[in-house]
């Protein structure tokens, strides 16, 4: 229970509206319900509500009663009322929390004009614990990220997207997941609302770049996006939990990032062919920041304080 | 059921019953169904209580049954939903003395003893939780449901002679 624990930490961060508007999400879908994120999401609202009450759980004590008196009596020996067939044998049935390094492909926040190849591979945490200040930084010629590097011929969303795979050609064009946009009319908003006290808002932008929109994606692991624009070119924030295994992996040119401190964090900075991207670690927060190249390496450096101050 | 069997379910109660009706919850976004569905999963559980005595994943098997449970409770809601909208189409509606609802309250007053109307108004108009309304009838929830069963049917079958 502690890697799911640590996994879905962020879940913590969330009020029970939203928890239970995750499991909505997660227990009415087509797909195969995600086990252990659906246990995770039953247990911090079960805590959350055991602390501070709001008449989602019924006492337990009176439910047993209740059981005992008018369900588990001599006229119902044998009989159900709406269960219709046996559940499947359980023991097949492993505890998620066995998982190993599963890949789950997710593909945020992309943007069509930008064309960014921005890349998450969430694998099954399996660390002991994550100390933000030991992550290490890696890059080869062709990528950046603070996890493992991913061979570039792996199937990822890019590879197979038969409306957009280009013979021949170097730069895919990502597969793009929509995510649900957020009725937020300023990205610290949404911050506030899902409780992230470790990013903020940047006080600065680029000359003419402007809020669009605010989206959030809610998968194995959370994100929240901003995305800006001044009419021609984009400009977006994301934050997605690392829960102490970051992926995140940013395409790149031959150069090697462009270092540099605020406080206690490090920033990198990674040119790519045709955009820049800014990407630092938070306790449970692996940061991005992608623009386009039109826009002055110095103003984003201006941005990003901003966002500290 | 032997003395262990029993342990082993009042744990498996008190430590899921709530995580279990919030599950159920999320499946019929109703409070009272959720704690019901939860409720009927844990009967299950007794009748086959050897199979979640020997599961490697108890709260999984608990799960699993709460949702097959939902899924049928969704549908038997489904199935009667005809004569629910009748009922709750009446529903706080004040001036219901001139509507044809109310003549079609009146016929159910008509065809139903007493204690049958009292069930009815109890489920469509007060929306009263099942067990609650065993708990005040002083009967099981097994016999609860066959005076429900056996309320509707009466009414469906009298209202179709009376079409």
């Amino acid at each position: 229970m502690a890697d799911s624990s640590r996994r879905y930490s962020y879940l913590e961060h969330l009020s029970v509206d939203r928890l239970e508007e995750l499991l909505d999400l997660a227990v009415n879908t087509d797909e195969e319900e995600k086990t252990e994120y659906v246990d995770a999401i039953l247990e911090v609202i079960v805590r959350k509500e055991k602390e501070s009450p709001t008449g989602r759980l019924t006492d337990v004590d009176k439910a047993w009663a209740d059981f005992q008196t008018y369900y588990n009596t001599e006229d119902g020996r044998g009989q159900t009322l709406h269960f219709t067939e046996e559940p499947k044998d359980f023991a097949e049935t492993k505890p998620a929390k066995n998982r190993t390094l599963r890949k789950v492909w997710k593909t945020v926040l992309l943007v069509a004009t930008i064309a960014i190849c921005l890349l998450f591979s969430m694998v099954a945490a399996q660390a002991a614990g994550f100390d933000i200040l030991g992550a290490l930084a890696r890059w080869t010629d062709d990528v950046f990220t603070f996890g493992t590097v991913q061979p570039k011929t792996i199937d990822t969303p890019y590879s197979e997207t038969a409306n957009n795979r280009e013979e021949g050609s170097a730069r895919r064009t990502p597969s793009i997941k929509i995510s649900e946009k957020l009725p937020y009319s300023s990205f610290q908003e949404a911050l506030d609302a899902y409780s992230v006290t470790e990013v903020s808002e940047p006080s600065k932008l680029p000359d003419g770049y402007s809020l669009d929109y605010v989206c959030a994606l809610n998968a194995n692991d959370f994100s929240l996006d901003a995305v800006y624009t001044n009419g021609e070119d984009i400009l977006s924030i994301s934050i997605i939990t690392h829960n102490g295994n970051p992926s995140g992996q940013v395409e790149k040119t031959e150069r090697p990032p462009e270092v540099f401190e605020i406080g206690n964090t490090t920033f990198y900075l990674v040119e790519n062919i045709d955009n820049y991207a800014v990407i630092w670690l938070t306790e449970h927060y692996e940061c991005f920041i992608l623009s386009s190249l039109n826009v002055d390496k110095n103003i984003l450096k201006d941005m990003i304080y901003s966002m500290i101050d | 059921m032997r003395p262990e069997q029993d342990a082993f379910l009042e744990r498996l109660f008190r430590t899921y019953f709530n995580e279990l009706e919030i599950y159920a919850y999320a499946l019929l976004k109703n409070r009272s169904d959720a704690e019901a569905a939860a409720q009927e999963a844990f009967h299950i559980a007794c009748i086959k209580v050897d199979d979640i005595m020997n599961s490697s994943n108890p709260a999984g098997w608990m799960k699993k049954t709460v949702k097959n449970i939902s899924q049928n409770m969704r549908k038997r809601k489904l199935r009667e939903s005809s004569l629910v909208t009748h009922f709750e189409d009446m529903l706080g509606d004040v001036g219901m003395e001139d509507s044809k609802e109310f003549e079609l309250f009146e016929q159910c007053r008509d065809i139903l003893t007493d204690e049958e109307y009292d069930l009815l108004i109890s489920i469509f108009v007060k929306g009263i939780p099942p067990v609650r309304k065993a708990e005040e009838l002083n009967i099981s929830i097994w016999a609860y449901y066959k005076r429900v069963e056996k309320m509707i049917d009466k009414l469906r079958r009298e209202l179709e002679n009376e079409k």
